[in-house]
């Protein structure tokens, strides 16, 4: 099946973002609860939690689980 | 009852009536946590939720010494709560589904590109782009590295590409950036700036 254009899109995306170094998913969950906190109170992220936001801007599966971890402490303190 | 960080690690890696206290509590905060969480992405049956935080109860007490304390404990509780819930969500979505069927033979097809009715040059700009960006993959590319970034671009989650390929979660998010870093390397030593010829791209 040929790659569409939106998955080209979504490549050079993922292209540009690259970095040399990059945090996998064990390290980016290990920290995700730090980051999920600091986002809600808009506090700005230090290197190592630059490189979470960076992780999740790539890896799909580590951001749907964050968006979810957001919304649930978002309505939690609701 | 309200805890502090250092009360949880207290109260949860101690015994007796204060750690059954505690698990109570935790297990409220979790059962609230997934269900907020969960959110919008149903329709779950109760049994999902018990089951799911009986496993986090477990998976917690096991992880207790890593907690740092860098977020409240209540949050790092429910990460765990959450990071299971898809999992199971995920492999219960996925494990009548093979990836060789979804992928095919093929790793990566040149597309049909949407041509540019008014911008002849922008198709040929495009087109070239594309065809570099085939060739640095056919050539520096492993056909691992292909199949994962392949199924990647296909949202199937990470897990399940593991097991397809025999390995694990982290290693295949490693495959693939590798991959995508020869794919930079690649389009980089062909002249083009990714910067550049993302925004060209996308506009």
């Amino acid at each position: 099946m040929p790659i569409s254009h939106q998955e080209i899109e979504t490549l050079l995306q993922w292209v540009r973002l690259t970095r040399n170094e990059e945090i996998d998913c064990d390290l980016c969950f290990s920290q995700i609860a730090e980051f999920a906190e600091r986002e809600l109170a808009q506090k700005p992220l230090n290197e190592s939690l630059a490189a979470v936001a960076q992780h999740l801007a790539i890896c799909g599966d580590c951001q749907e689980e964050y968006e979810a971890l957001l919304q649930g402490l978002e309505r939690l303190s609701d | 009852m309200e805890r502090t960080n250092e009360a949880w690690r207290a109260h949860l890696g101690g015994e007796g009536p204060q750690q059954q206290m505690a698990l109570v509590d935790l297990r409220r905060v979790l059962l609230r946590g997934l269900r907020a969480a969960l959110s919008g992405r149903g329709p779950f049956d109760g049994a999902f939720f018990e089951d799911t935080v009986q496993d986090a109860l477990l998976r917690i007490l096991d992880c207790l010494p890593q907690f740092e304390g860098r977020s409240r404990f209540e949050t790092w509780a429910v990460s765990i709560a959450v990071r299971l819930a898809f999992s199971e969500l995920r492999r219960k979505r996925w494990k009548d589904i093979s990836l060789d069927t979804l992928l095919g033979d093929d790793a990566f097809d040149p597309p049909a590109l949407p041509s540019h009715e008014h911008h002849p040059v922008a198709d040929l700009e495009q087109q070239a782009l594309v065809e570099a960006m085939y060739e640095v993959i056919r050539r520096d590319l492993t056909e691992r590295q292909r199949t994962a970034l392949r199924a990647e671009l296909r949202e199937i989650p990470q897990d399940e590409i593991a097991r397809h390929l025999n390995s694990n979660r982290n290693a295949v998010y490693k495959l693939t950036h590798d991959a995508r870093k020869a794919l930079k390397r690649g389009l980089e030593a062909a002249g083009y700036r990714v910067d550049n010829v993302w925004t060209a791209f996308v506009s």
